[in-house]
């Protein structure tokens, strides 16, 4: 197969970009920094109020792309096992054999992830971060490429449960999509429906194409005065004082993949500084804990932290 | 090793650097130094484990208070501003040291170990210093480097940077261009050295240089003191004799003199005795006629104006023998010359000499005495002396002792007809009689010459001469004794004479009429054969010697008139390649292959060289990473008003910039996306680029709004 090179992946990207966009209207860096997770090898997490198009999002994305999609409601009753698979007994063999859960697909979309237990959502850590399912001391690998889409309700809404540190570490970018704007939303009303829209929708990417721009992000290049920019600010969370908990090395990983991605996205084969500061706030919002902030305001006090962070470091020029 | 060792090897390399500068200064004590550097060593203890002895609070005032001690010792203790001035600054530094954390810190230290160097320099002709100096020059581009970092690191920390100084930094590559700077900048000093006019008498130049104490020479010869300087190796002075036109090597000048018989560098004339010191009576101190030529005076003992350019005689006989003297501050006002100076030159404002020809400074000198000397050898020709003073023998007060010497004499002159051949007689018989020593037997005798000649018969020079003299004086012949040294020992390094205390000598000079010339001829009856010769340095001394030489006549007094002698040089050096190139040119065929191999290897050496070096560069070791037209666009844009803030990216800043512009055109994005190609993406910009970035840089100047 022929690989693809660095200008005919930008072209793909933003073939995919102006796909996505035709769906969700108004929100060009949402979609960029959903293209940016893809890319990234990442998981995307979108969190907001109902009804702003969290899940049409994850859906426009499931189908641009040539692969397979699942799609998960979580509940508060739901288990592992629905996720993942079940061993069932075959009477006509007699054999235990594995019945393979929703999650072996491409994309997987779990929709309100935190209505569900803690036991359930620390199901999916295995497969977010090793793309693997272990039951029963066998391994099944899942589909390349994988990539979980999941939404959630803000905390503060009744019956949730909030996610575990470790499962919002998986998470590449958290997403608030927000509110259109009045002539955005009017467009919205006007359309006749969003599902009728979605069919329309062609896939324009194949998995293997994916896979191939997955490939080329990990060659993006990156001076090494921006990895001592991305290591100098996860250091300033580190140390902050009114930072519980800073960003982990996972974290600073995760920032320089998804630079290198962003960067691809927007047409170049290098970081600059700005690749990186603007990916700062939602690569790293989400997993700092603030040493102090009203229940549901800590992504929001955050991300107010790390604007404080960034305003103190020097950028490399 | 961590950054950190490096900083404190630096700065202890440097310390140590300037506790030895200090130790060479005149004045300041070995256990002064040994104490200082006692505690500098403690302190590097403390910064090993990382303690604190002395807060920077308390450094300061430490420091005031040390200052105050300064001013004490300078006004009170040594008067001295240099040695004062290297004590503060030598305990200033033992106490840095135990403060030595921030770059700040070692910055202070690096100037305390200059301004130690140079009062040293200021204060000292030790040779020992140039290599101080030469590992000082050597070390100090590297170390304010090493120190630049530092500080530069403490203000990354304090921005908020984290993390150590990568280790990988000090690579081959930093090493070879530290060195290629640090050449260029010597060659550069050294230029400006030779090159620039010297400055005269500076703010430091030194007036009080140690005066040779025990000297040899004495314009009074004592019989009853024994010479102990007779095994004292000082230096006294040094005499350099130019290479004879058709004479080489310069060796053969001193050949030539020695089959002569050796040089007597002549110093006072001693006309007067009283049985026991021989002395000088005061008579017609004469000034010198004095001539100036360019930034020298010549001063002609014959009485006649010397030619530009030289003296007659060396030009007309070749019998003329020049020499270089560099005279060591000795406590006597008398100038030294082979027998017999004609014309002496030098930077004197005057001098003056008496009826015995011997040449006097002004004044007794504390510094170094550099002269020329124009002498004439063989006997100095004169008219008979007049008075009676050289034949005076009164002082001959007992008679049987009168009467014993008198015997002797005509004894020893019986049959010689003429006042010569007297002198030859007396010469020939202390010579074959008596023997040499330092320590002659305590014996009986009415005067040290009555026991020389008839009891002990040992003595050393002082004997040997008073006795001749007196013996010439007894026969009628008028006669005096000179003293002053022999030759010395025969650098042929350098091709100079080293004359050392143990070379004092005495010897008489008789009057006498010799093929119808009345003159006065020199005799030393001194017996040199058989004795044993005093124990002289190792040779390896002569190699010192001759760089200590070369360091004063290059170093210490360079003058104006060596650097035109160099452009002279240069100037005719340069002419003679420029004709060797074209004749090479022209006879291109001539040229033999032999010299192909070496002419190919010192190619391949300057290639491989450059090669190194381009690669060395291409590590980006010292290559600026930010493109300089991005450094311009901000400058531009500073002066404007518009300042890049440090958080800020480059297109965040671009963009704050662009809705300035007057004219619709995004200058600032566009230098701004070219500038991160280059220096993020690794791609330089192209010429037709550099071009458009040099144009819009052009229109941002003029463009431009300030910022509001």
């Amino acid at each position: 197969m022929k690989h693809m090179d660095y200008s005919e992946a930008y072209k793909k990207i933003k073939i995919l970009q102006e796909t996505l966009g035709l769906v969700i209207k108004g929100k060009p860096e949402v979609i960029g920094l959903a293209v940016t997770t893809l890319f990234a090898k990442g998981h995307l997490l979108i969190e907001d109020v109902p009804g702003v198009g969290k899940t049409t999002l994850a859906h426009a994305m499931a189908r641009s792309i040539n692969c397979t999609f699942q799609r998960i409601q979580f509940t508060s009753d739901l288990l592992p096992s629905d996720c993942i698979g079940v061993t069932v007994y075959n009477g006509a063999k007699h054999e235990f054999e594995f019945r393979k859960g929703p999650i072996f697909a491409n994309i997987v979309l779990a929709d309100e992830i935190n209505r569900s237990t803690p036991k359930t959502q620390s199901a999916l850590l295995e497969a977010m971060n090793d793309r693997q399912v272990s039951v029963d001391k066998t391994t099944y690998q899942l589909p390349e490429p994988f990539m979980l889409l999941a939404t959630q309700n803000p905390l503060e809404f009744a019956g949730t449960f909030p996610l575990p540190e470790s499962q919002l570490d998986r998470f590449t970018i958290c997403i608030k999509m927000g509110y259109p704007s009045m002539t955005d939303e009017k467009k919205i009303i006007r359309q006749a429906s969003s599902a009728s829209v979605m069919k329309e929708l062609k896939p324009v990417l194949s998995a293997g194409e994916v896979l191939d721009i997955q490939g080329l992000v990990e060659k993006v290049r990156v001076e090494e005065d921006l990895l001592n920019y991305i290591i100098t600010i996860a250091e300033g969370t580190r140390r902050h004082r009114a930072i519980r908990l800073g960003v982990s090395p996972r974290g600073t990983m995760t920032l320089y993949r998804a630079a290198q991605a962003f960067a691809l996205a927007s047409g170049r084969d290098y970081c600059t500084p700005d690749d990186v500061k603007g990916l700062v706030t939602p690569v790293f919002a989400h997993r700092i804990i603030p040493a102090a902030s009203l229940v549901g305001e800590e992504v929001n006090e955050a991300r107010a932290l790390l604007e404080e962070i960034l305003s103190g470091i020097t950028v490399p020029i | 090793m961590s950054f950190t060792s490096y900083t404190l090897i630096a700065a202890y390399f440097l310390s140590a650097l300037g506790f030895a500068s200090v130790s060479l200064v005149d004045g300041i004590e070995p256990w002064f130094v040994a104490m200082t550097a006692f505690a500098a060593v403690w302190s590097l203890y403390f910064n090993v484990k990382k303690k604190t002895l002395i807060s920077s609070g308390l450094w300061n005032v430490l420091a005031v208070m040390v200052f105050v001690l300064f001013l004490a010792d300078f006004l009170l203790i040594s008067r001295t501003l240099i040695v004062s001035a290297s004590r503060f600054l030598t305990v200033l530094l033992a106490l840095k040291l135990f403060d030595l954390k921030t770059g700040r810190d070692h910055f202070i230290a690096f100037g305390i170990v200059f301004f130690q160097i140079l009062a040293a320099a200021a204060s000292t002709v030790s040779p020992a210093f140039f290599v101080i100096l030469a590992l000082f020059i050597a070390a100090s581009i590297f170390v304010l480097m090493i120190f630049t970092m530092k500080k530069d690191w403490e203000a990354g920390r304090k921005a908020g940077a984290q993390g150590d100084v990568p280790r990988g930094i000090f690579d081959a590559g930093f090493f070879a261009w530290i060195a290629v700077v640090t050449v260029f900048s010597l060659a550069g000093a050294l230029a400006l050295f030779f090159i620039l006019p010297r400055m005269g008498a500076g703010f430091f130049e030194r007036k009080t240089l140690n005066t040779v104490k025990v000297t040899g020479f004495s314009d009074r010869v004592n019989l009853d003191s024994i010479g102990p300087v007779k095994n004292d190796g000082t230096i006294v002075m040094r005499v350099e004799l130019p290479p004879l036109e058709g004479v080489h090597p310069p060796e053969g000048v001193q050949q030539k003199r020695q089959a002569q018989g050796g040089f007597y560098f002549r110093g006072a004339a001693l006309d007067f005795y009283d049985g026991k010191i021989w002395s000088r009576e005061l008579r017609g101190n004469r000034i010198l006629a004095r001539t100036v030529i360019g930034p020298v005076s010549h001063f002609s003992l014959e009485g006649a104006e010397p030619p530009q350019g030289g003296h007659p005689l060396g030009a007309a006989t070749g019998e003329t023998v020049e020499q270089n003297i560099l005279l060591e501050p000795l406590e006597t006002d008398i100038l030294f010359a082979a027998s017999h100076p004609v014309e002496i030159a030098g930077k004197f404002s005057y001098l003056s000499f008496d009826d015995g020809r011997a040449v006097y400074l002004p004044s007794t000198p504390y510094s170094r005495v550099e002269y020329k000397v124009w002498s004439v050898p063989g006997p100095l020709a004169a008219p008979r002396p007049e008075d009676e003073k050289y034949t005076d023998t009164s002082y001959l007060t007992n008679e049987a002792a009168r009467a014993r010497i008198a015997a002797l004499t005509a004894e020893v002159i019986r049959g010689q007809v003429t006042d010569f051949d007297k002198a030859i007689a007396i010469e020939k018989f202390l010579r074959k009689n008596f023997a040499y020593t330092l320590n002659p037997k305590k014996e009986a005798g009415i005067d040290p010459v009555d026991a020389f000649l008839f009891f002990s018969k040992e003595g050393y020079c002082a004997h040997f001469a008073s006795s001749m003299a007196v013996m010439l004086r007894l026969s009628g012949v008028p006669s005096r004794i000179v003293t002053g040294f022999l030759q010395g020992e025969w650098n042929s390094l350098g091709g100079y004479f080293i004359v050392r205390q143990m070379d004092a000598h005495s010897w008489v000079e008789a009057y006498a009429r010799q093929n119808g010339v009345g003159a006065w001829h020199t005799f030393d009856p001194t017996p040199s054969a058989g004795t044993e010769p005093p124990p002289r340095p190792p040779e390896f001394m002569l190699y010192l010697d001759f760089i200590r030489w070369k360091w004063n006549r290059y170093i210490i007094n360079f003058t104006f008139s060596d650097q035109r002698k160099l452009a002279q040089t240069l100037e005719s050096r340069t002419a003679g390649l420029t004709a060797w190139l074209k004749n090479a040119l022209r006879e291109k065929p001539k040229i033999s292959a032999e010299g192909a191999p070496l002419v190919l290897a010192a190619l391949l050496l300057a290639a491989a060289c450059y090669l190194y070096m381009k690669k060395a560069l291409g590590k980006g070791t010292l290559k600026q990473k930010t493109p300089r037209f991005y450094l311009d666009l901000l400058g531009i844009l500073e002066k404007k008003g518009y300042v890049k803030k440090a958080f800020e990216t480059p297109m965040e800043f671009a963009a704050r910039v662009e809705p300035f512009q007057r004219v619709a055109i995004h200058r600032v994005t566009d230098i701004t996306e070219l500038f991160q190609k280059e220096r993020y993406g690794g791609a330089a910009i192209n010429k037709a680029e550099a071009e458009k970035v040099k144009r819009m840089l052009e229109g941002l100047k003029k463009g431009l709004p300030p910022a509001p």
